[in-house]
C-alpha cells in the first residue's frame, strides 16, 4: 500500500512539474512582445513580394520597426481549432462571415479602439457596400472586412451553354458527365445542395421581386432564410441531391479546380469569384476564354475580415489592418491574389479602369456593339473624389473577370451570407457530408468483403475438419508420444 | 557489487518516464476523450454516445467499410508481387542478389510524400488521375508499403534451410507439395509479419488517399483527422482512435503478430 | 531456362513500377516547363531556381536538423534505456518493454493525435519541443530494438571482468559495454533519421506553426494545388531521391562487403 502511495506521488509530482514546464514556457511565449505581431491568415493571401510584386509584411516591418510572425491556415475549421488550443497565441486572425459570427457569439474576439473605428485609415477606405452590410449584421466592432466576393460558376463557353447555368441546377446533368468539380468543403457544397432543393421557392422569389411585390430589402432577408436552412428534411435533401450530383461530378476539388480549368481538364468549376477571375486571367494567357456566371436563383456573398482573439496585440494588430486598408497596399493585394478587395478609394478604382475600361460612354466595341454601363457606385461612393464610379465595358465583358470582382448591383440582392450553425446543426451537416463523400460504395467493395468473409469461414471450417482428421489414429500397440505443432 | 549493477539498472528510468509521459499518458487521454462528453448542463460526462453514434453513422461505417476493403485489396496485392519476388530472391544462386534486394527495398530510405507526389504526376501523365480514385488509392498503397512486404518475406524464405526442401522431394514430393506443405508454412512468419506491417498503415495513411484521390476518399486515418482538425470533435476522434486500435490488436492476434517480437519487418533490420 | 527468362522479367517488371515515378521526376527535373509530359528542352533552370529559393533552402534545412536532433536524443535515451531493460528484472523489464511497443504497432495518426491532446493541454502545443518529442516516441523504440539483440549477444564476463580489473562501473560501461553493442546504437541512429526524415502525420500534429519540413511543405503543395506552379520541388524531389539512393547503396554495399570480410 506504501508502495503504491509513493508511485502516486511520484506520478503526480511528474505530471505537475511537467505542467509547470509548460505553464511557464507558456508565460514567456504569450505575453509576447509588444514589438511582435502573430498573423494568423489563409494560405496564398497577401502580396509577398517577388515578380515586381510588393512585400507587404515586409513593408510593415520596416515602416514601424516590427517583427511578423505570419502563418497559414486551410480552412475556417481547422482555424478555429487551433484558436481554441492555443487562444493565447495570435494577434491577428482572417476568418470568413460564418465563422466570424461564431467567433463574436462566443466571445472569442477582443472589439476594436474607439480611434480605429471612427478615423482610421480602414474605416475611411472601406467599402460603403460592405460598411452597411457590417453594420446592419452588427460586425462593426470586431471585425474589419479583408476580401470580399460571390460564388458562382466559371465555364468554358466553348463547349457549355451558358443557358444551362442560368440555374444552380445546371450541372446536375449527363450533358457535363465527368467535365464539372464542386468544392470540398461542407459549407460551400451544401450551399449548392439546398440551392438545387429549394430552386422553385427561390424562382418564385425572384418572380415577386421582379413584380415588386418584394422589396429588395425583404427579397434578401427571405433568401437568407433559404440557404441557410438547417432543418432535417433540408439536409435529407441536399444530402440526396448532391450524391446524385455525384455521378456528372468529376471529383471534389481543394484547390486543384482552377488548374484544371486552365488545362481544360474540366469545363465548370463551382468557384469563388477571386479564383474565378485567377483562372479566366491565367486562361487567357494560354489563349482560352473562360466565362463567370452567377445563377439566378441567388447567389452566395462571402468575405473574410480580420479578428482579433481575446489578449491579442490589438494596438499592432490595428495599425496592420490600416496599412492593409491604404488603397495602394489593397492594389497590390488584389494584383497578387486576384481577389477583390473589401477596400475601396480612387487607387482602386482607377487601377480597375486601368484593367477594364475599353472606352467612354457611347463607344462601341470591337464588334460595332455600344458598351454598357457597369455602375460600381455602390461600392466606392464616397470613398474618393469622383462623382460617378461606373466602368464602360462591352456586352460581352459582364460575363468576364470585371463582373466576378465587382458584381453588379442587382446581383446584390440575390446574394445570401453564410450564417453560423449551432452545434447541433454543424454536427448533422458534417454528417451529410461524410454521407456523400462515401456515397455510394463500389460493387467491387461488397464483393472482396464477401469474398474475404467467404475464406476466413472456409479456413476456420477447414481447421475444425483437419483437426478432426489428421489426428492419426495410432497403430495398436504405439501410443502417440508428442503431437506436431 | 550491488551498486554498480543498480547503477546499470536505473538507466531504464528515463526511458520508462519518458513513456509513462509521453506514450502511456497520451493514449488515456484518448480513451478519456473516446467515453466522455458534453452533458446536458455542459459538464463533463461519462458517455457511450460516441460508441453509438460510430455503429449507427452509415457514413463512418460505410468509411470502415471501404477502408477495410482498400487495405485488404493492397495488402493482397503487396503479398501477390511480393512473395514470388521475395522468393526469387531468396532462391536464387546468385553472389550479388544483395544488391538486388537493395534495389526493391531502397524506396523505405526515401520519404514518402515526395514519392507519392511522383507517383501523382505519373498517374497524372497516364490519365488516371481524377478518374479512378480508388485504382489510385490501391496503386498508392501498394507503392508504398511493398518493400515492408518484400523484406520479411526474404528473410525468412532466405534462412528457410535447403535440405529441409531436398528431404521432402526425396521423399517423393513434386514441387507443388514441397511448397506447399514445406516452403510456405515455413514462411508463414514472414507472410504475418508483412500483413501486419501492410494491413494497417493501409487503413491509415491518408497522404496517399488524399494524394492519389485528389481529395475524394475518405479512410479511417482521414476520418480521425477530420474530427480533430476539421469538425473540432475530439471526443468523437478519439473513439475512432479506440475503434481503430481495436481492429490493429484484434489483426495482430489473429495473426499471431504479437508473437513477432524481432519486428524484422517494421525496418528494424533496415539497416 | 523458361522459368528463369520468366523471373527476371518479373524482377524488372517490379523494378519498373517501383522506379518509373523517380525517374520521371528526375527526366523532367531537366527541362523548364511547369507541367510534367511536357519538354522544353534540356536545361539546368529547375536546379537554379531551386538553390535560389530561400523558403526551399530553409525547409531542407529545417528538415536535416529536425531529423538530426531527434535522432541523436532518440539514441541517447533509447541506448540507455535499452541497457537499463536488459540488466533489470523481469518484472520492471517487462512494462516498459510492452509500452516500448505502442508506437511500434500504433498507427501513426493515433500516436499523433495523442499527443496533440496531451501538448493542448499545456503551453507547449506546437512548439520545437512538441515537434521533438513527436519524433522521438516515433524513433527511440526501434533504437530500442535495434540495441537489444546486441546486448544479447555480448560475452556478460566481459564487464565484470573489467571491474575485477578496476573499472568504475561508468567506466566500464563506455569502454566495455558501449564499444560492443556500438553497431546496434549506429543502426539505430540511422533507422530514427530515416524515420524522422520520413515522417509527415506526426509533424503535422506537432510542428510550431511557421515551421514546415519536406513532408508538410509539399502536401500543402499538393493541397493547394500550387504543387505544378514551383516545379523547383521537382528539382528538390530528383536531388533528394539520386542523394538517397546513392548514399544507402554506397553505406549498404560497403557494410556488407567489410562483413564478408571479417567472414
Amino acid at each position: 500500500m506504501k508502495k503504491l502511495s509513493r508511485i502516486a506521488a511520484t506520478a503526480a509530482a511528474l505530471i505537475f512539474s511537467f505542467s509547470l514546464v509548460g505553464l511557464f514556457s507558456g508565460c514567456s511565449k504569450s505575453n509576447g512582445s509588444s514589438n511582435v505581431l502573430r498573423v494568423y491568415n489563409w494560405e496564398d493571401y497577401i502580396s509577398e513580394g517577388g515578380d515586381g510584386y510588393v512585400d507587404l509584411i515586409g513593408k510593415f516591418e520596416k515602416e514601424y520597426g516590427v517583427t511578423v510572425e505570419y502563418s497559414t491556415f486551410g480552412t475556417n475549421e481547422n482555424m478555429y481549432n487551433e484558436l481554441k488550443i492555443s487562444a493565447a497565441g495570435y494577434d491577428l486572425v482572417c476568418p470568413s462571415d460564418y465563422m466570424i459570427m461564431k467567433m463574436i457569439a462566443e466571445d472569442m474576439v477582443e472589439p476594436f479602439s474607439d480611434e480605429f473605428l471612427a478615423s482610421g485609415t480602414y474605416s475611411t477606405f472601406v467599402s460603403p457596400y460592405i460598411k452597411d452590410l457590417f453594420a446592419k449584421n452588427g460586425w462593426t466592432k470586431y471585425a474589419a472586412a479583408y476580401m470580399w466576393g460571390t460564388m458562382g460558376y466559371v465555364y468554358n463557353p466553348e463547349t457549355v451553354d451558358k443557358e444551362d447555368l442560368l440555374s444552380w441546377s445546371g450541372i446536375w446533368n449527363s450533358k457535363y458527365d465527368n467535365k464539372s468539380t464542386i468544392k470540398d468543403s461542407v459549407r460551400d457544397s451544401y450551399f449548392l445542395g439546398v440551392a438545387a432543393v429549394y430552386k422553385d421557392e427561390l424562382n418564385e422569389l425572384k418572380a415577386q421581386f421582379a413584380t415588386g411585390e418584394l422589396t429588395d430589402e425583404q427579397y434578401n432577408e427571405k433568401i437568407t432564410e433559404i440557404m441557410n436552412r438547417t432543418d432535417e428534411n433540408t439536409i435529407e435533401s441536399a444530402k440526396n441531391s448532391l450524391i446524385d450530383l455525384k455521378q456528372y461530378l468529376y471529383g471534389f476539388e481543394v484547390d486543384s479546380g482552377k488548374q484544371d480549368m486552365i488545362t481544360g481538364k474540366i469545363s465548370i468549376n463551382f468557384a469563388w469569384s477571386g479564383d474565378a477571375v485567377y483562372s479566366m486571367d491565367e486562361a487567357e494567357d494560354s489563349g482560352v476564354y473562360l466565362n463567370y456566371i452567377i445563377p439566378e436563383e441567388c447567389s452566395n456573398i462571402w468575405f473574410d475580415g480580420w479578428v482579433m482573439p481575446k489578449g491579442a496585440n490589438t494596438d499592432l494588430a490595428e495599425k496592420f489592418i490600416n496599412f492593409l486598408s491604404r488603397p495602394e497596399n489593397a492594389v497590390a493585394n488584389m494584383n497578387y491574389i486576384g481577389y477583390t478587395s473589401a477596400v475601396a478609394g480612387d487607387a482602386v478604382y482607377e487601377e480597375m479602369l486601368d484593367w477594364y475600361s475599353e472606352g467612354e460612354e457611347g463607344d462601341l466595341d470591337e464588334n460595332g456593339n455600344p458598351l454598357v454601363k457597369h455602375d460600381l457606385n455602390y461600392f466606392f461612393k464616397d470613398t474618393g473624389d469622383y462623382d460617378d464610379y461606373s466602368i464602360w465595358v462591352s456586352e460581352e465583358s459582364l460575363d468576364r473577370q470585371v463582373a466576378a470582382q465587382y458584381p453588379s448591383g442587382d446581383v446584390l440582392y440575390r446574394s445570401a451570407v453564410m450564417q453560423y450553425f449551432d452545434d447541433k446543426a454543424n454536427a448533422a451537416i458534417n454528417e451529410m457530408w461524410e454521407e456523400i463523400k462515401g456515397q455510394p460504395i463500389p460493387i467491387w467493395a461488397y464483393i472482396v468483403i464477401c469474398v474475404v468473409i467467404a475464406a476466413i469461414v472456409i479456413i476456420a471450417l477447414s481447421f475444425v475438419y483437419k483437426g478432426k482428421r489428421s489426428e492419426p489414429k495410432p497403430k495398436k500397440g504405439y501410443r502417440v508420444l508428442k503431437r506436431g505443432i | 557489487m550491488t551498486a554498480f549493477r543498480f547503477s546499470r539498472k536505473q538507466l531504464c528510468i528515463p526511458y520508462a518516464l519518458f513513456l509513462i509521459l509521453f506514450v502511456v499518458i497520451p493514449m488515456l487521454l484518448i480513451l478519456f476523450y473516446a467515453f466522455t462528453g458534453e452533458g446536458a448542463n455542459g459538464n463533463l460526462t461519462f458517455t457511450f454516445g460516441n460508441f453509438i453514434n460510430f455503429f449507427t453513422s452509415t457514413a463512418k461505417l460505410s468509411t470502415l467499410l471501404m477502408s477495410f476493403t482498400i487495405a485488404i485489396i493492397s495488402t493482397a496485392l503487396c503479398l501477390v508481387i511480393a512473395y514470388p519476388l521475395a522468393y526469387i530472391l531468396a532462391r536464387s544462386h546468385w553472389k550479388k542478389k544483395y544488391v538486388l534486394l537493395m534495389l526493391f527495398i531502397m524506396p523505405m530510405w526515401i520519404n514518402f510524400v515526395l514519392r507519392i507526389t511522383a507517383l501523382r504526376e505519373l498517374l497524372d501523365l497516364v490519365g488516371l488521375l481524377g478518374k479512378e480514385n480508388y485504382l489510385n488509392t490501391i496503386i498508392g498503397m501498394v507503392y508504398d508499403f511493398l518493400p515492408f512486404m518484400i523484406l520479411p518475406l526474404y528473410t525468412t524464405l532466405e534462412k528457410i534451410d535447403n535440405s529441409y526442401l531436398e528431404a521432402a522431394s526425396d521423399l517423393g514430393g513434386n514441387k507443388l507439395t514441397v511448397f506447399t506443405k514445406v516452403t510456405f508454412p515455413l514462411s508463414m512468419p514472414g507472410v504475418i509479419s508483412g500483413i501486419t506491417m501492410v494491413f494497417m498503415p493501409s487503413m491509415t495513411n491518408y497522404v496517399v488517399s488524399d494524394t492519389l484521390s485528389n481529395f475524394n476518399i475518405t479512410i479511417l486515418g482521414k476520418l480521425i483527422d477530420e474530427y480533430f482538425t476539421t469538425f473540432n470533435n475530439w471526443n468523437m476522434g478519439s473513439m475512432i482512435s479506440i475503434i481503430l486500435l481495436v481492429i490493429i490488436f484484434v489483426t495482430m492476434l489473429l495473426t499471431g503478430g504479437f508473437k513477432d517480437n524481432k519486428n524484422e519487418a517494421r525496418g528494424a533490420n533496415l539497416w | 531456362m523458361v522459368k528463369r527468362i520468366l523471373s527476371i522479367a518479373f524482377c524488372v517488371l517490379v523494378l519498373l513500377f517501383i522506379y518509373s515515378p523517380i525517374l520521371l521526376l528526375v527526366v523532367y527535373s531537366f527541362t523548364d516547363s511547369t507541367v510534367i509530359g511536357q519538354w522544353k528542352g534540356f536545361s539546368f533552370s529547375l536546379y537554379a531556381d531551386l538553390f535560389k529559393s530561400a523558403e526551399i533552402m530553409g525547409i531542407l534545412f529545417n528538415t536535416i536538423w529536425l531529423a538530426l536532433a531527434a535522432a541523436t536524443l532518440s539514441t541517447i535515451l533509447g541506448t540507455a534505456g535499452a541497457i537499463g531493460i536488459f540488466y533489470s528484472r523481469k518484472r520492471i523489464s517487462a512494462p516498459i518493454k510492452a509500452a516500448s511497443q505502442i508506437p511500434i504497432i500504433n498507427a501513426e495518426i493515433v500516436t499523433a493525435i495523442a499527443l496533440a491532446l496531451l501538448f493542448s493541454m499545456t503551453a507547449l502545443y506546437r512548439t520545437y519541443f512538441s515537434l521533438i518529442i513527436g519524433h522521438m516516441v516515433l524513433c527511440t523504440p526501434f533504437v530500442v530494438l535495434s540495441v537489444m539483440p546486441k546486448l544479447k549477444q555480448m560475452d556478460p564476463n566481459v564487464y565484470e571482468a573489467a571491474l575485477d580489473l578496476g573499472a568504475t562501473p561508468s567506466k566500464a560501461l563506455f569502454k566495455v559495454v558501449i564499444p560492443q553493442i556500438f553497431s546496434g546504437i549506429m543502426a539505430g541512429f540511422m533507422l530514427s533519421i530515416t524515420l524522422s526524415l520520413d515522417d509527415y502525420i506526426i509533424t503535422a500534429f506537432t510542428k510550431p506553426k511557421t515551421f514546415d519540413t519536406i513532408s508538410t511543405y509539399v502536401y500543402n503543395a499538393v493541397k493547394n494545388g500550387t504543387n505544378s506552379s514551383t516545379p523547383a520541388l521537382r528539382a528538390l524531389s530528383a536531388l533528394i531521391f539520386v542523394v538517397m539512393i546513392a548514399a544507402v547503396l554506397i553505406i549498404n554495399l560497403r557494410a556488407k562487403k567489410t562483413k564478408e570480410d571479417r567472414k
